[in-house]
């Protein structure tokens, strides 16, 4: 007879063994430990380890379990993991089929809504250029929220007490629990199909996070931000954010500011009509008061009162035109007259008197002879008048002397 | 100038109405102008002061009735309250 120590397994049969050793001898149990390796396979299933100082366990998270998860599991994180321990035969090791798993330290939902943020920031679904402006006069506001709820009875007092004109009407929404997102969502395309609506809220009055969550749900936050009418949220009070508040187009602090902010005072925008009147009425007075003015100074005006008066006016003109004319004539005369005796300065430098100046003399036949130019001219002991610059010499012919080279 | 448009919103109206008041009170338009300018912002104002001085706008709640939805008049619930 074998002993144990000689007893011979085959693979298969010792795996069974310590399969159904470690299956049946742990219960479904709770795990605590940090995040590593973490694999989300495209087959949807995902794939970890837990490790704590000493040891690791590796874990599974079937893509059915997985899908129920709030929060996406990074490496780092600390999370208490429920399930049971299984053998995977074919790989030979050992594992644990994750049935939940929690956060440990932080909440779930803060996990969730700091990661689907993240996502849905880097998309770009938070960015203020999407954002529409909020008409300052609507007249239909679409409304989603719970008909039972606090928000729709405080904006609807709000409403009436503001402006009576501005016609509210509600989309009766689950506003929490399993499927409020889809009921929320349902609301806010049926308004934004409609024409008649000029902006929608949607929101509701203070709760939990878990309360609250719908709002951070991701399809509804980006129904939110995909929604073509402005659209304002109102969740829960002042210091809830949630992710639907910033993919809106307005976020309001509470539903009742999201009443005030939509809907417009009626007494106020009638007054600013009466203003608006008055400037009118004013202006168009004005412009009356200014014309009959203009009228009056025509009427007054001499042309009309003694029209001689205007035919006198312009003979006066006519005549002052001629003294004018005059005046130019004589000044065109002077001008001329100034530019003649330049010319005659000019004809004066050429003149025998000025050749005198220089030193030279005229000799005529005295009295009164003609210029002498030749000696044959003279004859000797005759009297002859030089001419000078300063005045006239009578002198007598002394000697006749001919120049040798003329005849 | 057509001072018998119909406008689409208020928003559009009152943008209008401003600029006609600015344009009048300018004073550098004839008074023929002016006087367009003036009707047009009367009748500006005429269509705000109609719409809001038609009936009362009753609270309306939405009820799907054979997969339409109809307008119903909405009855506030005393009790029940869940936020």
């Amino acid at each position: 007879m074998q002993s144990e120590e000689e007893k011979i397994y085959t693979v298969t049969a010792v795996t069974r063994l310590i399969k159904y050793t470690l299956e049946e001898s742990f219960p479904s149990i709770w795990v605590e430990g940090e995040i590593s390796n973490y694999i989300h396979h495209s087959s949807g299933h995902r794939y970890l380890s837990l490790k704590d100082e000493n040891a690791t366990i590796k874990l599974t998270i079937w893509r059915s379990v997985g899908q129920g998860l709030k929060f996406e599991p990074e490496d780092g994180m600390k999370v208490r993991a429920f399930g049971d321990i299984s053998v995977y035969e074919k790989g030979g090791n050992y594992q644990l089929n994750v049935k939940r798993l929690v956060p440990v330290g932080v909440g779930e939902l803060e996990i969730a809504f700091r990661q689907l943020y993240e996502k849905l920031s880097k998309e770009g679904l938070f960015e203020p250029d999407r954002k529409i402006t909020i008409p300052e006069y609507p007249l239909k506001v679409g409304i989603v929220t719970s008909p039972t709820g606090a928000a729709i009875r405080d904006m609807i007092q709000i409403g009436r007490r503001r402006n009576d004109a501005v016609q509210l009407i509600l989309y009766p929404a689950q506003v929490q629990g399993k499927g409020a997102e889809l009921s929320i969502i349902a609301g806010i395309e049926y308004f934004d199909r409609r024409s008649d609506i000029d902006v929608i809220i949607t929101g509701r009055g203070g709760g939990s996070l878990e309360d609250l969550w719908a709002f951070n749900e991701e399809a509804l936050v980006r129904a939110i931000a995909d929604c073509r009418k402005p659209i304002v949220t109102a969740i829960g009070h002042e210091i809830d954010t949630t992710l639907s508040d910033l993919a809106a187009d307005l976020r309001a602090p509470t539903p009742s500011a999201a009443a005030e902010l939509v809907i417009w005072d009626k007494t106020a925008f009638i007054e600013g009509l009466k203003e608006y009147l008055q400037r009118l009425r004013n202006a168009l007075s004005a412009m009356a008061e200014s014309k009959r003015a203009e009228l009056n100074q025509l009427i007054t005006r001499p042309v009309f009162k003694r029209p001689e008066t205007f035919v006198r006016e312009r003979e006066q003109y006519l005549d002052n035109l001629e003294k004018r004319f005059a005046a130019v004539g004589k000044i065109l005369f002077e001008k001329q007259k100034n530019g003649l005796s330049l010319a005659l300065s000019r004809l004066e430098s050429l003149s025998p008197l000025a050749i005198l100046k220089r030193g030279y003399a005229v000799i005529k036949g005295f009295p009164g002879g003609k210029m002498i130019r030749s000696i044959s001219a003279v004859n000797k002991d005759e009297t002859v008048e030089a001419l000078l610059n300063d005045g006239s010499l009578i002198a007598r012919v002394e000697e006749i002397n001919r120049n040798k080279d003329t005849r | 100038m057509s001072a018998k448009k119909n406008y689409k919103d208020f928003e559009s109206a009152l943008a209008r109405l401003e600029e006609v008041t600015d344009k009048l009170e300018s004073g550098e338009t004839t008074l023929e102008e002016s006087i367009a300018l003036y009707t047009e912002g009367m009748e500006i104002a005429a269509f705000c002061t109609k719409v809001l001085s038609e009936a009362e706008k009753k609270i309306a709640v939405l009820k799907e009735m054979n997969g339409k939805f109809e307008e119903v008049p909405f009855e506030e619930h005393e009790g029940g309250e869940d936020k």
